[in-house]
């Protein structure tokens, strides 16, 4: 058989020819060598010899030799050249979805091949366009003509690839496919892209699915799905109406179609309609989220402060039959460390206990508060726009509805029961636990001394901060707590939480000092005593006035932070005047630094006084208003001031008092005077 | 005046006729010697590559002639007449350039003429062919098969004298896209003069 060589020339072997169409190999030489140098005649596409065949260019044999041996560059089909496996149809169809389902692998595949011969399709019209343009040739009737070679195609794919296409062999089809190919190769190829056909053949439609969820969703006495397909019967038969609530709509039983009981059920439970309808019908949150909820993936965090994870718990252990402690636990993610305990016999003001007890034990290890906290919501709800506020005493919080399986601390808590709590005495199975060991064994439950309970816990408490970190096996869990501080930590928001979980104490500010506790604290600013010009603003305010101190002590009973609010406006911080002896003698640096302070913090005070009073001048008053309405009322042997008229000589006016006259003394004759005369 | 035949003597004719196979034979079925064959079709669809591949097959039963009238013996002929698989070392088939209608005859008229002429094309001929030349002297070689090739306008051959022609062969074949659609007085079919270019034209359909 000839075969395809190189430049798509065609060899054929030498005993394809000898003794066939040439006696020997001689003569055949002999007439290739005839036409060696030669345009036309037989030529070599190979020289024969040294382990090679003697190849003879099938294009120079004559016409009747071509005809009888068959050229494999022949085609039945002028889509052949054109057609090639198109590699990105197999991308796109592996990955395209139908309503969210991948395709199946015999429909990508018929895709692959339709869309590999539309693509040729596409091609060839083209090229015959061309050609049939440069050969003058009418142009009408294309369309058609491609059909058919679409439609033919597919016995060439038989014969050499074993497959088949079904693209439509329509013309009217086929033209609208073509049209949208050249636009989308690959998406109009898709029967049914959005999954939208199918259901059209459906006997279960969305509207009566709508009615299934309805009824089994709405009605107060919780149907089984058995009653729903009875209810949905009576329906069909005229025996039930059914109604839009919202509309008033009396649904038409003619517009539904009669289906059997299985189906009605299946569809009721079906995944996708149970999360929805058991959503309304399920009483037990926690049963339906731990069926239909999908818990996120998360990594863990590597530094302690990062996050807290806060809960309450009831150990399994009774103080009185059936009453169990009430525990409000903090946890360190990062470090698996329970930070913060507090309990009680209720569940009232816990809450605030516990969050004033975190406080007291971050600023006992100098830490500030946690960056995040992660809370259930039912009692920290209240505090939602206030204390949780970002910012407030958390930069970040995330109050999860009560789930149980979104808390970290909720494993944590798992482990301390059946690890740490389990062997103690008086611990309480769960009725129901999966595992065999987990479940009750026998005989009556104990009962453990509340304070003894209590202790026991905590013991085991500080056992398991006490215990390796699962990941640094090296150091406890509250080593690496205290260790793998997140170095981004803002320092505590006294200002914010103060108001919220500390104590209110109403007080006043007395010569500079304002009493806490029976102390005298002075004024401060983030911790610092003010002296001079601070403290002064500061005492223009509130100096005898009556002020509100809000207040945290710590695990010691002392206070760890107070501030003085007046008229609900912050003022300042008022922190213990350091003492110093009252022996010289017996006086530490500390002392004298403590007595420098203290006369400094007086002199400020006395200094203002001073200065307050050189302010002012020495002026006076003299009231002139009559006390007294007349004299009616007198003694008579009263010796009093009279007033008596004084009588001064006169003075007359001098009438000519400005024409001065100068009166002549001497007689001296003048001159003069004998002129003017 | 020729005198009139009866059925049976009608009937007990014997026709000089050529013995085709394979493809040709299923177009042009075994078509009597001698009369008129037209080849028309539009400029550059392969006319001349079908008449030479239609000389080539011919020369298994006469001593062919072809006068390339129109294009001579040229470069461009030489390689048509190559793509044609024209036998290098057939000696029955003779190319002319043009050759006066009179030379031919003539030359048709010698002994050892040629029973098959190709006259490529009929627009060179058309001064002497016309007002009925054609169809004396295609009457006074009765015997002689000659195949006229044409030009083509509005799918007619051009020329009136082509036209005639047409009318007055037994066999015609329009090419057009590479391929040969035989038509007349034989079975008839399709021929593909370039298997590839004819696909690409026509389609599938001209594939049986």
């Amino acid at each position: 058989m000839p075969y395809l060589w190189i430049n798509n020339k065609v060899a054929v072997e030498l005993d394809e020819l000898v003794p066939k169409y040439w006696n020997c190999l001689k003569t055949l030489q002999s007439e290739l060598n005839r036409y060696k140098q030669k345009p036309f005649g037989i030529k070599r596409l190979q020289l024969g010899g040294n382990g090679r065949k003697l190849l003879i260019d099938f294009d120079s044999l004559k016409i009747a030799i071509q005809d009888e041996l068959g050229d494999p560059r022949r085609i039945d089909n002028p889509l052949e050249p054109f057609f090639e496996f198109d590699p990105q149809a197999v991308r796109y169809y592996t990955k395209f979805k139908r309503a969210g389902n991948a395709l199946e692998a015999e429909e990508q595949e018929r895709y692959i091949i339709n869309a590999s011969v539309m693509s040729a399709a596409i091609k060839l019209e083209e090229a015959r366009f061309q050609e049939r343009i440069k050969l003058r040739g009418s142009i009408r009737g294309m369309l058609a003509i491609l059909v058919k070679d679409v439609e033919q195609f597919n016995i060439t794919l038989k014969i050499k690839h074993e497959v088949s296409h079904n693209l439509p062999a329509s013309e009217k089809q086929f033209k609208k496919l073509l049209k949208d190919c050249k636009k989308d190769l690959y998406y109009p190829i898709i029967k049914d892209p959005n999954g939208g056909k199918t259901n059209n053949a459906r006997k279960v439609d969305d509207k009566t699915e709508v009615i299934f969820n309805g009824l089994f969703k709405n009605q107060l006495h919780k149907p089984t799905p058995s009653e729903v397909a009875r209810h949905y019967d009576a329906f069909l038969n005229g025996y039930a109406e059914i109604f839009n609530e919202e509309t008033g709509e009396l649904l038409n039983p003619k517009d539904y179609k009669a289906l059997s009981n299985t189906t009605i059920i299946n569809y009721i439970n079906k995944w996708e309609n149970r999360i929805a309808t058991h959503l309304s019908r399920s009483g037990d949150r926690q049963k339906y989220m731990k069926e239909y909820t999908t818990p996120h993936q998360m990594d863990m965090p590597v530094y302690s402060g990062s996050i807290i994870s806060i809960d309450d718990r009831n150990p399994p252990f009774w103080y009185e039959k059936g009453k169990r402690v009430w525990f409000y636990i903090g946890c360190d993610i990062a470090s698996q460390c329970f930070t913060t305990v507090v309990y009680g016999k209720t569940k009232e003001g816990i809450i605030t206990d516990f969050y004033r007890q975190m406080v007291r034990n971050h600023t006992e290890w100098k830490l500030p508060l946690p960056h995040e906290l992660e809370c259930e919501s039912s009692l920290n709800s209240n505090f939602r726009n206030t204390l949780l506020r970002p910012g407030a005493m958390f930069q970040s919080t995330r109050i999860i509805a009560n789930k149980a399986s979104g808390k970290y601390i909720e494993r944590m808590f798992g482990k301390i029961r059946y690890d740490i709590e389990k062997e103690s005495y008086g611990w309480i199975s769960r009725p129901h636990a999966k595992k065999e060991s987990n479940q009750a064994g026998p005989g009556e439950n104990k009962i453990i001394p509340y304070n003894q309970l209590v202790n026991d816990r905590m013991i085991e408490i500080e056992q398991w901060n006490n215990m390796p970190h699962p990941t640094e096996r090296s150091i406890s869990r509250f080593d690496y707590f205290l260790k793998k501080q997140h170095p981004d930590l803002k320092p505590t928001n006294w200002e914010a939480i103060l108001p919220i979980i500390g104590y209110k104490t109403e007080t006043s500010c007395r010569l500079g000092y304002v009493t806490l506790q029976g102390r005298k604290r002075a004024i401060a600013n983030e911790g610092s005593i003010l002296t001079g010009e601070a403290l002064i603003n500061i005492l223009k305010i509130i100096e005898s006035k009556e002020v509100v101190v809000y207040w945290l002590d710590g695990n010691d009973g002392q206070v760890i932070k107070a501030l003085v609010y007046f008229n609900e406006r912050l003022i300042c911080e008022i922190v213990e005047m350091p003492r110093y002896n009252r022996a010289s003698i017996e006086r530490t640096k500390a002392d004298h630094e403590a007595r420098v302070l203290q006369s400094s913090y007086v002199a400020s005070v006395e200094s203002f006084a001073r200065q307050q009073r050189s302010k002012f001048e020495n002026i006076n008053i003299t009231d002139k208003r009559a006390k007294t309405v007349n004299s009616n009322f007198k003694f008579s042997n009263l010796k009093r001031f009279e007033a008596k008229e004084e009588h001064f000589p006169e003075i007359f006016e001098d009438q000519d008092e400005d024409a001065l006259m100068l009166t002549q003394t001497t007689a001296i004759p003048s001159w003069k005077r004998n002129f003017i005369q | 005046m020729a005198r009139a035949i009866s059925p049976k003597t009608l009937f007990e004719k014997k026709f000089d006729e050529f013995d085709f196979d394979g493809i040709w034979g299923d177009a042009f079925g075994k078509p009597e010697k001698g009369g008129v064959w037209i080849i028309y079709g539009a400029e550059k669809n392969g006319k001349t590559l079908f008449a030479l591949k239609l000389a080539e097959f011919l020369t298994q039963y006469e001593n062919v002639w072809y006068i390339s009238a129109e294009e001579g013996t040229g470069k461009e002929f030489q390689a048509n007449a190559q793509r044609a698989k024209i036998d290098p070392s057939s000696r029955k088939i003779k190319f002319s350039d043009y050759t006066e209608i009179e030379l031919v005859k003539e030359r048709l008229s010698k002994r050892q003429a040629p029973k098959i002429v190709f006259f490529d094309n009929m627009t060179i001929y058309n001064d002497e062919l016309k007002n009925g030349a054609f169809r004396r002297f295609t009457s006074d070689f009765q015997n002689t098969t000659m195949i006229f090739l044409a030009h083509e306008e509005k799918k007619e051959p051009y020329t009136a004298t082509a036209k005639l022609a047409k009318k007055l062969a037994k066999i015609y074949i329009r090419i057009e896209g590479l391929t040969a659609f035989v038509a007349g007085r034989c079975p008839g079919g399709i021929i593909a003069i370039n298997e590839k270019t004819a696909l690409l034209y026509h389609g599938s359909a001209i594939k049986k």
